[in-house]
């Protein structure tokens, strides 16, 4: 109690010295949290991906898509469940400002929400929608953004299939907890296809992706190699694999910026290391006559060096915690900002235990030089010396 | 060379000791083939120029420091023959340390500083309190208890120095130039304190100063020079400190001896509180309380001899 107190009180001696410190250590603790859950947001759409959804898309790439007969043919692929097509729409609302930008795709409304119960859905709501050709689900975060409701028609504009869209919203489905994304807006793809064929007739009956529901998650492998072969030497060849490998292969394309955030947050905590290594090399350094004291009444080395290391500790103790508090409505405030980019961005309880852990690894790394060098200060020397 | 005769027993017991630093690839002798003994309750005063050795000969035989040759004997153990942690638990029972600087923890109020050495023993938060509060009052500071050092004056601060080094009991009391921080009057009270300490309470102090005002208050003055003994006399009050009126203490109160963690020596300590005051002192209270602590300490030798 005597040793914590002493510690504490030591940690506000010199208080200007002292808020810089912890403000610098809050500053880099928040910024490591807000790095690592902007890290944490880019992976949020592969972590909502489920292991029983394969997705089988145009072995060359996404953008060619595969013949829609391929549905009949997977489907009667041993331990497949559902298919569902899907195409990536890619309209524009309210002109080409990249706040109102949304993802859009035309499924199968027959099958799309079985695939899919971490979307819940009004009944009602989804009866009305599977019943209108042009009718819309719209995930909650989008509603609220832009105000939809049901009734409401929405006018997109196309780009990859050029001219003007417009949807009815029939429906909105709320996301089954904070970290499933519900910012999309799902539309028939039999409408899309049948407006396909009238404005481009060439194009249509064609799929951009195919999400294939499994009964059994452990033989993925197995079935998404079956279905590639089913279609090998074939004009459009598929490329078959788990709904989460889909999703990482669109990170991989940014990993290169996923990586450079990585390592500035790490850079962070290199830099807030140093700030604390200097306070406390300044602290020790200057209290040697202090520690020399300690020792010539009977302390040992151990209680000088914990003297410093407890202080390093409580420092950073203190300003991780500060940081962390910090952290939570700074981050809601980031999501208000950047929510369009990025639907889920929440604070994640791994990345509190990795702030909580830098803080008190820098307090540790930081203190372990001084303590070491004022336990081991000579008394004599000690007392002669003047901080 | 065998200095002073003293009051008792010899409690200090120097044979040809020596001690040299290394500077670069030098070595500089600085101490040369000291030998002296210190009568228990005796107050001998360290002089000599710069550099002769009287502060290093002080950190010696306070433990705080080693020797390259000799033997080092204090109440009968050498100390040149202990480990360092061992030399620790030494200091924290035997040695009460007073500094030129006074060496408070700035952090800590002045009880708190009192209280550092006794967070060593066993003693429990009661009974630390009791002694604090009681070392306090016999410095003169009861009242300034929960003052921070830059909250006192240097004669304040040298004081609570005072105090921290006698809250044990020490057997010994090294006092390294106490008096060269502060003006004339205050170096006068800690003296006149000093004096006290070891006249009423029988306490062994070895003082190095350059002040010949406070040469005076010592009972025997050492001389130094170049790492050699020159001169050992009587000093200016050859039979002690002037004899003190001291009211000896009625409603002194006993405190339970305390053990130290780190050894099994009891420090057997007893003190007592004077309640009387006697306003012609510099400190009121203070020779009341050291006469009730002096008769303490009667009490705690007969302890520690059984």
């Amino acid at each position: 109690m005597y040793y914590l107190r002493l510690v504490f009180k030591n940690i506000f001696r010199h208080p200007l010295r002292s808020l810089l410190t912890l403000t610098g250590l809050v500053v880099a603790i928040v910024a490591f949290g807000l790095l690592q859950t902007v890290v944490k947001a880019w992976y949020a759409g592969s972590e909502m991906s489920s292991a029983t959804r394969l997705v089988s898309r145009n072995a060359v790439s996404l953008v060619f898509p595969l013949p829609m007969y391929y549905r009949d043919r997977i489907r009667a692929i041993d331990g497949v469940t559902t298919v569902c097509v899907s195409n990536w729409f890619g309209g524009q609302y309210k002109g080409t400002a990249a706040s109102n930008f949304f993802p859009q795709f035309g499924v199968d409304h027959e099958t799309f929400f079985d695939l899919y119960p971490e979307f819940k859905t009004n009944p009602d709501e989804l009866l009305a929608w599977k019943r209108d050709r042009r009718g819309v689900m719209v995930g909650r975060g989008l509603a609220n953004q832009h105000g939809f409701k049901v009734g409401d028609v929405v006018p997109i504009k196309g780009t990859i299939y050029p001219g003007n869209w417009e949807f009815v919203v029939r429906g909105i489905y709320e996301p089954k907890d904070d970290t499933i994304i519900a910012r999309q807006f799902y539309f028939r793809w039999d409408y899309l296809n049948e407006e396909i064929k009238k404005r481009f007739p060439r194009r249509g009956d064609q799929a951009g992706v195919f999400i294939v529901g499994i009964a059994d998650g452990s033989r993925a492998a197995e079935i998404s190699a079956r279905m590639d072969s089913e279609f090998r030497n074939s004009l459009a060849e598929t490329l078959t694999e788990t709904e989460k490998a889909f999703q990482l292969g669109f990170i991989a394309q940014t990993e290169t910026i996923v990586m450079a955030i990585r390592l500035i947050s790490f850079v962070v905590i290199v830099i807030i290391f140093a700030v604390v290594a200097n306070t406390m090399a300044m602290t020790a350094r200057e209290r040697l006559a202090e520690y020399a004291t300690f020792k010539a009444l009977g302390f040992s080395p151990g209680f000088v060096a914990a003297l410093i290391f407890g202080e390093s500790l409580m420092l950073t103790a203190l300003g991780g915690g500060l940081g962390i508090l910090a952290t939570f409505p700074l981050a809601a405030a980031v999501k208000g900002l950047v929510g369009n980019i990025f639907p889920v961005f929440k604070v994640s309880g791994e990345t509190v235990v990795l702030q909580a852990a830098s803080a008190m690894v820098v307090g540790a790394l930081a203190g372990i030089v001084p303590a070491i060098r004022a336990a081991r200060v000579r008394i004599v020397e000690g007392l002669r010396y003047i901080g | 060379m065998n200095a002073p005769g003293g009051p008792g027993r010899p409690l200090v017991v120097i044979e040809h000791l020596a001690k040299s630093y290394r500077r670069g690839d030098q070595v500089v002798p600085v101490l040369e083939d000291i030998s002296l003994t210190i009568p228990e309750g005796d107050f001998i005063a360290l002089m000599g120029p710069s550099g002769s050795g009287k502060s290093t000969l002080l950190n010696l035989i306070a433990g705080i420091d080693k020797p390259d040759a000799g033997t080092l004997l204090v109440d009968g153990e050498d100390i040149t023959r202990l480990g360092e942690a061992q030399l620790a638990d030494w200091r924290a029972s035997h040695v009460g340390f007073i500094f030129q600087f006074y060496n408070l923890m700035p952090v800590l109020d002045a009880f708190e500083n009192v209280e550092l050495p006794l967070l060593l023993t066993s003693l429990g938060r009661r009974e630390r309190r009791e002694r604090v509060e009681m070392a306090l009052s016999l410095v003169g500071l009861a009242d300034r208890m929960d003052h921070k050092p830059n909250e006192l004056s240097g004669g304040q601060q040298q004081r609570v120095a005072i105090a921290r080094a006698l809250i044990t009991d020490p057997t010994i009391i090294v006092a390294d130039e106490p008096t060269g921080d502060l003006d004339r009057k205050s170096a006068g009270e800690i003296l006149g304190l000093l004096q006290r300490l070891n006249a009423e309470m029988g306490k062994t102090i070895v003082m190095v100063t350059h002040d010949w005002h406070a040469v005076e208050s010592a009972r025997h003055v050492v001389h130094l020079e170049k790492g050699e003994l020159v001169d050992a006399q009587a000093a200016g009050t050859d039979a002690g400190p002037k004899a003190l009126e001291t009211p000896m203490n009625a409603d002194a109160r006993r405190l339970p001896p305390i053990e130290c963690r780190t050894r099994s020596r009891k420090i057997s300590s007893v003190l007592t509180l004077a309640r009387r005051l006697d306003q012609r002192r510099p400190f009121p209270g203070l020779s009341a309380a050291i006469g009730g602590a002096s008769a303490f300490i009667g009490v705690s030798k007969d302890f520690r001899t059984a």
